[in-house]
């Protein structure tokens, strides 16, 4: 077969009309376009985005003026700061991402149970707003950021505590339903050619955390019904005395002790992946590699349920294994992999490549610290420490959020059909990485020097300083959060940008066949998929047709025959 | 016209239904394990397990195993008469099954009654909490799966399921067969191996 050919029944199918699904107008509200839920969840995400950034400056004044809230006041609004940024945005804003360009990418231009995915936002929705709620109405004694059993207080919850739980319930349905129509979206929903392995790496990754979800947040449900139980009938479960309970808490309910927590990193490597590809014009050196990596990070996660319940004497959090710490191997290979493709491809600067960049670099220092905790053999990482905070805004917070924002840079021609600006996207990678790294260095360096999290008083002047250093930090990620969204709303409301064109990039994968921002059906036309990159395969094809000489993925080794060859095509 | 590689097909996606009730059953097990994982653990560690003073019922905790078991035979049946265009008899298999299910809720919601501690009951203490965790998340699996039931046997009595248009009944089959073996594996964790 070659690649030049009469397929007249496609000119037959050219002149058809568009499906008739074209016809169907849906409201926000009754929406099953994979497009309109997609935005609905990064839209939503970002409001609460707004949120949490709030009460974290309200949470840094109080460590710089120890006399600005209670101590009391602290841990409810550290528990809301945490929850919500990796609950209420970060989660939130991967699935809308995802909702939005995976059909895209498999060429389906359609979800697999779309209503479910729907069902799935509007629970997210309301369990969002009680969450704020609970907060609102009264001192919520529920969190999941205590590694130690929160037991009921006088015998049974108030009524913020119970909101408090309804609200994460509601909120981990939303997640599970999504996670459940995304991995049946990748799973059927591929178009002819598209073999599982072709499949590009965000849209990889997405099936993979989905997957992983499928099975870790029933265990947080399950977690949430016996303390709800727990809460609402005595307290006896959770209370010291009983054994086992330590155990059941820190692997059901603590944050740090579920494989949900690296999921945000492990869409967001599939995201960089794209990134990196797009950007140097040239498919990943080994697809299958990539993809197989991505799968080892995923399957590494799930190790946290193995590890033991000490709270003491551990690598920086009790969860923190040795199996746990191999993510990094998966995470190095694949970093290398993209400094190879970039290598050989021909690189072209574009602002999302920023934030992969600054996402690395928290990487880095976040490695650094981790060898260096477990060097000093420094006692008491348990979840009290300042160093845990420290952990969570370089690891946990930083690098997930600076990949979704570069993600949203990086589709965002093709969700608004307008380019982002460069230069505010280049300022807000800046601001976000030195927000970040500022404040992580702040609290690391507090919890060397024995601070536990939360101490404002008794400080000596340099840990003072620290505490300074950190909330610097922390406003700047507000500035840098700032500027982004001042960046959407001038993008996507008022019409803001350069009009990107359907293929901004040039680009390799499937969602740049189709207009941006793409119609109600997806695409006109499914471009056949040979191999994992079809767009730069049939580009090339049409150069070499048309006599001109091998281009940007070469007559060698990156050509079309290669790429081909390479994913078994 | 002569195309450089032109538009590939869009194939008609096959069993979406089948693949997702796969999936959100394996998230329905999670949670079961994640509920008996709990109870084990307490358990093993616990001093006395039941605590003294829990007497269960064995008669209504076999009589639920059996109903269920039952209805998976039902259910497989419904799925195996429409493959083969028989809607009578699919419709005989999901009534059947819908049976078995409401039968099963009642009974649960009897033993749940009967047992003779509250969730917060102080004297059983934590197996109080993991024992209503239990049956409670099984109950409303149960209920899912009854509605999904119910839903399917609306459309076959509607002549919306034939021979070649059943996946709606296999994949209410899937979910009705993970809820029986989650029931079965909280029956074997409280009644039979506690």
């Amino acid at each position: 077969m070659t690649l030049l050919q009469d397929r007249p029944e496609l000119e037959a199918a050219e002149a058809s009309p568009p499906p008739a699904v074209a016809q169907v107008t849906e409201s926000w509200f009754d929406t099953s376009d994979h497009k309109r839920l997609g935005l609905l969840f990064v839209y939503t995400s970002l409001l609460f985005l707004v949120a949490a950034a709030v009460v974290g400056l309200l949470v840094g004044a109080k460590d710089v003026s120890p006399g600005f809230v209670s101590s009391e006041a602290y841990l409810r609004l550290y528990g809301f700061h945490t929850q919500a940024t990796v609950l209420l945005f970060l989660t939130a804003i991967w699935i809308g991402i995802a909702t939005y360009v995976v059909p895209l990418q498999i060429g389906a231009g359609r979800l697999a149970l779309p209503r479910l995915l729907a069902t799935g936002y509007w629970s997210y929705f309301v369990g969002g707003g009680i969450y704020v709620a609970s907060f609102l109405v009264g001192d919520v004694s529920g969190t999941t950021v205590a590694s130690k059993p929160v037991a009921a207080v006088g015998g049974a919850a108030n009524d913020a505590t119970k909101l408090w739980i309804v609200a994460l319930a509601l909120i981990s349905v939303g997640f599970l339903l999504a996670a459940g129509s995304l991995f049946t979206t990748v799973v059927t929903h591929r178009s002819e050619g598209m073999t599982i392995l072709r499949v590009p790496a965000f849209s990889w990754a997405t099936l993979v955390a989905s997957a992983i979800t499928l099975v870790a947040t029933p265990v947080f449900l399950g977690g949430l019904l016996l303390f709800g139980i727990d809460q609402h009938f005595g307290g006896t479960l959770f209370a010291p005395a009983t054994p086992g309970s330590l155990s059941i808490w820190q692997h059901t309910v603590w944050l740090y002790g579920r494989p949900d927590v690296f999921l945000l990193t492990l869409v967001g490597l599939g995201a960089a992946t794209d990134i990196v590809t797009t950007h140097a014009r040239r498919p990943l050196l080994n697809h299958t590699a990539g993809l197989g990596l991505i799968g080892v990070f995923g399957a590494l996660t799930l190790t946290t349920f193995t590890a033991g319940d000490s709270v003491t004497n551990a690598v920086i959090v009790p969860t923190y294994t040795t199996a746990v710490a191999l993510v990094a191997a998966p995470l190095g290979a694949l970093v290398l992999l993209w400094l190879g493709t970039s290598a050989l491809g021909r690189p072209r600067f574009h602002v999302s490549l920023l934030f992969v960049v600054a996402a690395l670099g928290l990487w880095l220092l976040g490695a650094g610290n981790a060898i260096a905790a477990a060097a000093k053999d420094v006692k008491g990482f348990d979840g009290s420490s300042a160093w845990v905070a420290g952990n969570v805004h370089a690891l946990v917070f930083g690098p997930p959020t600076l990949l979704a924002i570069g993600a949203l840079y990086h589709w965002g021609p093709k969700i608004w059909g307008r380019r982002l600006h460069a230069s505010a996207g280049a300022l807000a990678a800046l601001l976000l990485f030195a927000g970040f790294a500022a404040s992580g260095m702040g609290y690391y360096l507090l919890g060397y020097n024995g601070v536990p999290l939360g101490m404002t008083g008794d400080l000596t002047s340099y840990q003072k300083g620290l505490y300074g250093l950190a909330e610097g930090g922390g406003a700047a990620i507000a500035l840098g959060v700032l500027i982004v969204i001042s960046d959407l709303v001038a993008t996507a409301l008022h019409r803001g940008g350069r009009p990107a064109g359907d293929d901004p990039y040039e680009g390799l994968t499937l969602e740049w066949a189709t207009s941006s921002p793409p119609p109600r059906w997806g695409f006109d036309q499914v471009p056949e998929v040979r191999s994992e990159a079809p767009l730069a395969y049939r580009r090339e094809a049409e150069r070499l047709a048309a006599g001109g000489d091998p281009g940007p993925v070469g007559g060698g080794a990156g050509g079309p025959a290669a790429i081909s060859a390479s994913a078994g095509g | 016209m002569q195309l450089a590689l032109p538009a590939g097909g869009r194939p008609t996606p096959r069993n979406v239904l089948t693949s997702g009730a796969l999936a959100l059953a394996a998230g329905a097990t999670a949670l079961m394990g994640s509920l008996v994982g709990a109870y084990i653990t307490v358990g093993h560690l616990a001093k006395a397990w039941p605590p003294g003073g829990v007497q269960l019922d064995q008669y209504a905790g076999n009589m639920m195993a059996l109903t269920m078991l039952m209805s998976v035979v039902t259910v497989e049946w419904a799925c195996y008469a429409i493959k083969r265009d028989d809607q009578a008899q699919s419709t005989w298999g999901l009534a059947l099954t819908i049976g078995f299910g409401a039968g099963f809720l009642l009974l649960l919601w009897q033993v749940g009654r009967q047992v003779g501690f509250g969730p917060g009951s102080p004297k059983v203490g934590a197996f109080a909490v993991l024992f209503f965790a239990l049956i409670g998340a099984a109950g409303a699996l149960a209920l899912i799966g009854l509605v999904a039931l119910i839903l399917a046997l609306g459309r076959t009595l509607g002549h919306q399921m034939n021979g070649s248009r059943h996946e709606m009944i296999r994949a209410t089959a899937w979910i009705w067969d993970f809820v029986v073996l989650a029931w079965i594996a909280v029956y074997a964790t409280i009644w039979l191996f506690t």
